[in-house]
């Protein structure tokens, strides 16, 4: 990336770090929500009872269905411009970027019927020299909180920007 | 399935959980997490993005499968507490993507909770590390 770029992002990034940036909400969790992930990443087997069965979920600990703990209750919001969290997008345009990392902490599991509000901010940006060049590494950390304002997660990820 | 806390020492492993992927995979999951990125979807877009071999997987896919082998080495009333990984590699369409866990330490937390730490990662068919990380798992 050249200089313009590199400054814009700092400078972006200066005036955004520690910030709360974003907050949005979630629809209510539905079944077929946590089934069609469950099926998505346990393609071509069979997901887990846990997640698709409420009868056997009713017999476990959990009494209930539960989503996947890394599941995403932000998928398809009607306008599209909303489905990125990632706030760091908007902050840092015209350079490439790939995911670096992720860091979930978890607090209650998620349920059906569940509405989940997320806050964000960048939590710590290096620049940096490597193999792509000046290179950018910044934290978003993004915070889950339930209708019964208990913490579901807070993700710390990582995003790579050259 | 064990999930005992006294049942596990130090350097035990998961069994071997995997996967071959590609586009009918990685569409399923861009479907449910609505992750519509065209390197992942289109050969050429990858190609141009650097990625010669054309389009490839999602690293939060693999993210997944961490928690999948988790799960399905630990059980249904485990609580993952926290998982930590780093994107070091891409996989490749039909790669054979194998996730292991290996136990690293045993904790007992001040509320007396029961939590296993485990090396995590996901490796390619020739071996490449491509999620390195740790995930902290209560029983």
């Amino acid at each position: 990336m050249n200089k313009d770029d590199i400054d814009k992002a700092v400078d972006a990034l200066d005036k955004a770090k520690g910030e709360w940036y974003r907050e949005r909400i979630s629809f209510p969790v539905d079944f077929s929500d946590i089934r069609r992930w469950a099926i998505g990443v346990y393609w071509p087997e069979i997901p887990p009872n846990i997640f698709v069965d409420e009868n056997y979920a009713k017999k476990t600990k959990w009494g209930k269905i539960i989503a996947p703990r890394e599941f995403n209750p932000f998928a398809w919001p009607v306008k599209a411009n909303e489905s990125n969290g990632g706030l760091d997008i908007g902050l840092i345009p015209h350079l490439r970027s790939m995911a670096g990392g992720t860091n979930d902490v978890y607090g209650v599991q998620i349920h059906i019927g569940d509405v989940i509000v997320e806050r964000s901010r960048v939590s710590e940006y290096k620049l940096t020299k490597t193999r792509l060049g000046q290179t950018l590494f910044v934290i978003n950390e993004s915070e889950w909180i339930n209708q019964d304002k208990e913490l579901v997660r807070t993700r710390f990820s990582t995003g790579v920007r050259y | 399935m064990k999930n005992n806390f006294d049942d596990f020492k130090i350097g035990d492993m998961s069994p071997k959980w995997e996967r071959v992927t590609g586009p009918m995979e990685w569409n399923r999951f861009a479907a449910a997490n609505d992750e519509f990125y065209l390197v992942h979807m289109d050969d050429q877009v990858a190609i141009d993005a650097e990625n010669p071999e054309g389009m490839f997987g999602m690293g939060q896919m693999r993210f997944s499968y961490i928690h999948n082998a988790i799960r399905d080495w630990l059980g249904d009333e485990i609580e993952v507490k926290q998982v930590s990984c780093r994107y070091t590699a891409i996989n490749q369409k039909n790669d054979t993507l194998s996730t292991t866990l290996k136990v690293i330490e045993k904790i007992t937390n001040e509320k007396d909770e029961k939590i296993l730490k485990l090396e995590v990662d996901v490796m390619r068919q020739d071996g490449t590390s491509t999620t390195p990380g740790f995930a902290l798992v209560k029983l």
